[in-house]
């Protein structure tokens, strides 16, 4: 099937994502209001005062009056255009404001589709441009109409025919097969999820504790005192629940996250499509990787399995919510993510190591942190405040395994960095991809002759801290070669 | 796959140490010195006015010791801004353009004019009252990776932007 669209018209948005564009609105204000709105149902059970609760009850109505028409209106004065090869954005009815993105600034354009748009047939259309103007503009399109005004952007041609069987010509490089799945959901890395977890519910309490009368604190005591009396088996218990709720929520994150993955290889650069229920499509173009950079958590690395990412312009700018990651759970699939960018550096390739110096600062921060963190809780009457001395062990442990297993191998053509602490992590740089190249000594680097060597790219940052000065000199020049030559 | 990993020869290649630095204008100094005057005499200001209002505080050794602490962060604040000055300069080469800052925190940033997207030039109401203006290059790895260079004379901010706007273009016409 067939759809012919006309780009040079100005088009808006589908009337169907009005109800996406509302529910966005409404999840913002209530993220707001929730707690004003939970008081106004405590004091409507009490009613001790019902002219308060007409006043609430007004104020929330209004609120919601506003927001409904301000969308409708920011909606409905959407549009976009096709211009000489340049997208055209017109919108806003109380400030009009016209955006123009000439193609060749638009680093990438995604397309994304959760549970909620697939059942309205529409696709979140989100275009990167890069620098420190940077403006990620998004509206919702059908999803004919999206592929349409990505592959107009691509391949240029104002009036598009979008085909359904387009996608057949592009080379699948990575799927991921159940028993993969469930590896890399059981691998995750279960204490982020409890830590999250207990932040979360720390912050939960706190917000709540207008209407509960007990902050987050109030609840540690509370649990103090109810499992003062417990058995070593109860707390073992309870210990043991949490970590089986941790880790199968980071398992059900990493299912809903990496579900239906599928990596597919076109002419131009990588499409990838990652999601079970909340669908999110990224284009690669080859030609805008600026780093590449493959980690493994703790669990993983003795797998071995590797979440792969690749550093496009702008990427640094957005959040960790919108980059997908690829996961490699073959070896095999290392050199065909590493073709279009450059190969792995081989074992034996030249490579500079951390000064001594830097174990040494550490010493320093960590004895001056642990003293000062004993007697501020001194200070405030905490009894067991010499416990905050296993800090300066940890932090020292740290620094070294930090120190001994920072690598930065160098090659004519590209830096790569291994380091590990817990997890494992590397980043591949080739060095005509510099943008700019910073050299820095703090007091302590200075009497040593030390130096951070730091290499900014369109995606984000390399760091090769605490180096020798005559080295980070010699590699900045190499840099800026590469780079002007 | 073929993969070759020759040894880096850095000879011949021009090194950043052996350039001619241009130091910052001197009307640099007095910009920042009356900024941060003002926000000075707001924090002794806002000092006096909390320990006028909280009771037990009015007491004249504790607004001694307090004018004392304010008196020597204030006086060390203008030293460092002295000093990190006689250290901010600039250096123009051919392909790319170098900016020194930092007194304590060193640093030096290299910006080849092949990765300048645009450049601006912009000057506050004291910059323009003591002819100093600041050049800002924009390149694409965002705000940490522009470089901003203070206190450049007005005829020489525009020149410089005027000269690297020219280098853009002819840079992409190559290309």
């Amino acid at each position: 099937m067939e759809e012919q669209i006309d780009f040079s018209k100005p088009q808006r948005q589908p009337i169907q994502a009005i109800v996406q564009a509302l529910l966005k609105s409404f999840a913002s204000a209530l993220k707001s209001i929730w707690p004003f709105a939970l008081a106004y149902i405590f004091n409507l059970k009490s009613q001790d005062n019902p002219r308060k609760n007409t006043v609430w009850l007004i104020l929330m109505l209004g609120l919601s009056a506003f927001i409904v028409g301000y969308t409708l209106i920011e909606f409905f004065y959407l549009r976009f255009m096709i211009r000489d090869k340049e997208l055209v954005i017109k919108k806003g009815f109380f400030i009009k404001r016209e955006l123009v993105i000439p193609f060749e600034k638009i680093q990438a354009i995604h397309l994304d589709r959760d549970w909620l748009q697939r059942l309205l047939g529409i696709a979140k259309v989100s275009i990167d441009t890069p620098g420190t103007t940077h403006t990620e503009e998004r509206f919702f399109l059908t999803n004919s109409m999206a592929k349409a005004l990505r592959d107009a952007i691509l391949n240029q041609p104002i009036s598009h025919t979008v085909s359904e069987s387009a996608e057949e010509a592009h080379l699948p490089v990575i799927n991921l097969s159940g028993k993969d799945l469930f590896k890399l959901g059981i691998s995750a890395n279960f204490l982020k999820a409890m830590l999250v977890l207990l932040g979360f519910a720390i912050a939960r309490a706190d917000d709540l504790s207008g209407i509960t009368g007990k902050t987050s604190w109030d609840w540690v005591e509370w649990i103090e005192e109810k499992t003062a009396g417990g058995t070593v088996l109860l707390i073992a218990s309870g210990i043991t629940i949490i970590l089986v709720v941790s880790i199968l929520i980071s398992f059900g994150l990493v299912i809903l996250k990496y579900g239906n993955f599928s990596m597919l290889q076109t002419t131009k650069g990588f499409h990838i499509r990652s999601g079970l229920i909340n669908v999110r499509e990224k284009l690669v173009p080859f030609k805008k990787v600026q780093f590449i950079s493959w980690e493994a958590n703790w669990i993983r690395r003795h797998i071995p399995y590797y979440l792969f990412h690749f550093h496009i312009i702008g990427d640094h700018e957005i959040s960790d919510k919108w980059r997908i990651a690829v996961p490699v759970t073959r070896p095999a699939f290392f050199p065909l993510l590493f073709q279009h960018y450059h190969p792995e550096l081989p074992k034996g390739t030249p490579f500079l190591t951390m000064s001594g110096a830097y174990v040494g600062r550490n010493i320093l921060y960590a004895a001056v942190f642990s003293i000062a963190a004993i007697l501020i809780s001194w200070l405030l009457g905490w009894e067991q405040a010499l416990w905050l001395g296993v800090i300066f062990p940890l932090w020292v442990i740290r620094s070294i395994i930090h120190r001994k297993n920072f690598k930065a191998a160098i090659s004519t053509e590209a830096i790569q960095i291994n380091h590990s602490i817990f997890s494992k992590s590397h980043s591949l740089l080739r060095w005509d991809k510099v943008v700019s190249v910073l050299v820095k000594q703090n007091i302590f680097q200075r009497h040593r002759r030390l130096a951070t060597l730091v290499l900014f790219t369109g995606g984000g940052k390399v760091e090769l801290p605490y180096i020798q000065l005559s080295d980070a000199n010699r590699l900045r020049d190499y840099a800026l070669y590469k780079v002007e030559d | 796959m073929n993969f070759e990993n020759t040894g880096i020869s850095l000879d011949g290649i021009p090194s950043a140490e052996e350039v001619q630095w241009r130091p910052v204008e001197p009307g640099l100094k007095k910009v920042k010195l009356y900024g941060w005057a003002i926000w000075w005499v707001i924090i002794f200001m806002v000092s006096a006015a909390v320990m006028f209002f909280i009771p037990g505080l009015m007491q004249i050794n504790i607004g001694m010791a307090v004018f004392a602490v304010l008196a020597t962060l204030c006086w060390f604040h203008s030293f460092s801004i002295g000093k990190s000055l006689m250290y901010k300069a600039f250096s123009i080469r051919e392909h790319d353009i170098l900016y020194r800052t930092g007194w304590i925190f060193r640093s030096i940033k290299a910006i080849p004019f092949n990765r300048v997207q645009h450049c601006s030039v912009s000057a506050g109401v004291l910059g323009r009252k003591f002819e100093v203006r600041s050049i800002r290059l924009f390149t694409s790895g965002g705000f940490a990776a522009d470089v901003l260079i203070p206190g450049l004379n007005p005829q020489t901010a525009t020149d410089l932007q005027e000269w690297i706007l020219n280098k853009i273009h002819q840079d992409g016409r190559a290309d």
